[in-house]
C-alpha cells in the first residue's frame, strides 16, 4: 500500500440491483474529495476480525462532482471476504480508508467513436466514462449484459444519459448479444471497451481479432482478485524475516499483515506497482504486468496475484 | 546506415494482412510497379490505390492537411482496414500521421523501406523544414547556419533535427557526408 490513505465516511447505502450495493463515500472532514478521471477506481481497506482486506472498486460517479465518490459492490458469496463485508457490515456512518483514485482503463480521447461492453457489476467505470464522453460531444454507444435476477444496475440512468445509444442484454429474459453483429461494419476510429468477466473479455478479442480489427484499439478491464492457491513460505533476504502465505493470502497480503512496507495500487496483477525481485524459489506467474521475457528470467514476481510453485521463495526485500 | 538512436525508425518488408476488409495503397507516383506488386493477391473491391506526384506532394502538404482525396478515401474505410504506404520517408510519416488523425491506430499503417536516403530536415535554430537533403552538414535555407544532420527523428513531423555543427569557430567546415 502507498503509505497515503484518506478517511471517507459512508454517507449513504443504497441497493441498485439485488446483489450490487452503492457506497456514498464523502471526506470525512466535509472537504472535497481529489479530483479523478473517467474510468479510475480507489481501494477501499476494510478491517474485518482479524483481517484485513482490500479491494479495487471503481469509481461510478460523475467525475465533474468531487463532493463525493460512489463505489459500487457485486455480493460474492464464494469469494474472499471483502464483497460480504462490505455487504453486511459496512453502515452508514462508517468510517473506511481509501487510497486516492488512480486509473488503469482510462478512455482513448483520440477515438472517433466509443463502444461500451458491460458485463454484470462491469457497468460500473463506466458509469464515469459516460458522463465525460457526453460532456466532451463523443460518439457513444453501450451493449450491456446481465442477469436482472442479481445485476442490472443503472438501466433507467443510463437510458436516461444514452438514450436509443444503449443496448441493454437481460439473460434472464433470454437476451443475448451478438458481438459480431456489434463490431462489424464499425468505422475506423471506433475503440472497444470491455469490463466484465474473462469469457466477455475473451469472446470480444477473438471476434474482432476474427474481423481483422487492430489491436490496440480494444481495452479492456477484468475483475481480478487473487486466486487462492497451495500454500508457502516466503523469506524475506534483507530482514531474514520468514512468513507463511496461506491457501487463500496473497505475498502482497500477507506481506501487509506482517507489516512488511511495499507498495501496491491496482492489486490485480495489471499495474506493476508491487513489482519485487525474486532471489530463489520456482514462481507461477499470475500477472497481465510481467512481459514473457521477465517471466521465464525467474527473476521477479507481481505478489498481489502470483504465488510460488514450490514450497518457498526468496525475496529482495 | 546504422544508428544507436532510438527514434530513428527501422523499416521491415512489408507483407499484406489478409485478414482485413479493406487495403487502401498510398504512394508516389514512382511506387507504382511495387505498390501494384503487394496489392496483386487482393481482389479489386478489397483494394483502393492512390498514386501522388511528387511535384504536388510537396505543394499540397504545406498546410499540412491530407489530400482530399486521401481524406475522402480514409473515411471511407471500416474498422477492419489497413494502408500501406510507399514512397520518400517524410511522405512516409505525413501519410501516418494524416492516417492516426483519421483515427487509425499505428497498427494499421504499413510503412514500406523509404524510397530514398532523402531526409526531411528541422532546423532547431529556426525551425525552416527542408525536404530532400541527402548530404551532411547542410546550410539552413532559413537561417543559414551550417547543419549537422542527426539521426533523431521526430513522427509527427517526419524530420530530422539539424543542429549547428561549428558555432565556436564559423570557419570551421567539417566534409560533406552522404545521408
Amino acid at each position: 500500500m502507498s503509505n497515503f490513505t484518506i478517511p471517507v465516511r459512508v454517507s449513504e447505502i443504497k441497493d441498485v440491483a439485488p446483489a450490487i450495493r452503492e457506497f456514498t463515500l464523502v471526506a470525512d472532514n466535509g472537504e472535497d474529495l481529489l479530483a479523478f478521471s473517467a474510468g479510475s477506481h480507489v481501494v477501499v481497506t476494510m478491517k474485518g476480525e482479524g483481517v484485513v482486506m482490500r479491494n479495487a472498486y471503481s469509481l461510478v460517479s460523475d467525475p465533474n462532482d468531487v463532493s463525493g465518490y460512489k463505489i459500487s459492490v457485486r455480493l460474492q458469496e464464494e469469494s474472499r471476504g471483502g464483497s460480504v463485508f462490505m455487504h453486511t457490515k459496512v453502515k452508514e456512518g462508517d468510517v473506511l480508508s481509501i487510497a486516492p483514485p488512480s486509473n488503469l482503463f482510462a478512455p482513448y480521447w483520440g477515438a472517433k467513436k466509443h463502444i461500451l461492453i458491460a458485463g454484470g457489476v462491469g457497468v460500473t467505470p463506466f458509469m464515469s466514462y459516460i458522463p465525460q464522453l457526453l460532456q466532451s460531444e463523443e460518439t457513444v454507444e453501450m451493449h450491456y449484459m446481465f442477469h436482472s435476477s442479481k445485476t442490472g444496475a443503472y438501466v433507467g440512468e443510463l437510458a436516461k444519459q444514452l438514450g436509443s445509444q444503449l443496448f441493454c442484454y437481460d439473460s434472464d429474459k433470454g437476451r443475448r448479444a451478438d458481438l459480431s453483429d456489434i463490431l462489424s461494419n464499425q468505422p475506423v476510429g471506433t475503440h472497444v471497451y470491455i469490463c466484465g468477466p474473462q469469457s466477455l473479455i475473451d469472446g470480444v478479442l477473438d471476434t474482432a481479432d476474427g474481423l481483422g480489427w487492430p489491436k490496440n484499439a480494444i481495452h479492456f478491464e477484468a475483475f481480478k482478485a487473487p486466486e487462492p492457491g497451495k500454500p508457502f513460505d516466503i523469506e524475506l533476504s534483507k530482514s531474514g524475516v520468514k512468513l507463511h502465505v496461506k491457501a487463500d493470502s496473497s505475498i502482497l497480503e500477507t506481506l501487509e499483515a506482517a507489516e512488511v512496507p511495499i507498495e501496491s495500487s491496482c492489486r490485480g496483477g495489471v499495474c506493476g506497482r508491487c513489482f519485487v525481485s525474486v532471489l530463489d524459489g520456482d514462481i507461477e506467474h499470475r500477472d497481465e504486468f510481467l512481459s514473457a521475457d521477465e517471466k521465464a528470467s525467474k527473476k521477479c514476481i507481481m505478489p498481489c496475484v502470483s504465488r510460488a510453485t514450490g514450497p518457498s521463495l526468496v525475496l529482495d526485500l | 546506415m546504422g544508428s544507436d538512436v532510438k527514434s530513428k525508425p527501422s523499416y521491415q518488408a512489408v507483407e499484406i494482412d489478409p485478414t482485413v476488409g479493406m487495403s487502401l495503397f498510398v504512394g508516389e507516383v514512382d511506387q507504382s510497379s511495387a505498390m501494384d506488386t503487394l496489392s496483386e493477391s487482393l481482389s479489386a473491391d478489397r483494394k483502393h490505390i492512390l498514386h501522388f506526384a511528387l511535384t504536388d506532394w510537396a505543394k499540397e502538404n504545406a498546410d499540412k492537411r491530407a489530400p482530399s482525396a486521401l481524406a475522402e478515401a480514409m473515411a471511407g474505410l471500416p474498422m477492419s482496414s489497413k494502408i500501406y504506404v510507399f514512397g520518400t520517408e517524410a511522405f512516409l510519416w505525413d501519410i501516418h500521421q494524416f492516417a492516426v488523425g483519421a483515427g487509425f491506430m499505428s497498427e494499421q499503417v504499413a510503412l514500406n523501406e523509404p524510397a530514398s536516403t532523402a531526409r526531411r530536415v528541422f532546423c532547431t535554430h529556426c525551425y525552416t523544414v527542408m525536404e530532400n537533403i541527402t548530404e551532411t552538414p547542410v546550410v539552413c535555407q532559413g537561417c543559414g547556419l551550417l547543419l549537422l544532420v542527426r539521426d533523431h527523428f521526430s513522427r509527427a513531423h517526419g524530420a530530422y533535427v539539424g543542429l549547428n555543427i561549428n558555432a565556436e569557430d564559423p570557419s570551421e567546415i567539417p566534409e560533406k557526408e552522404a545521408l
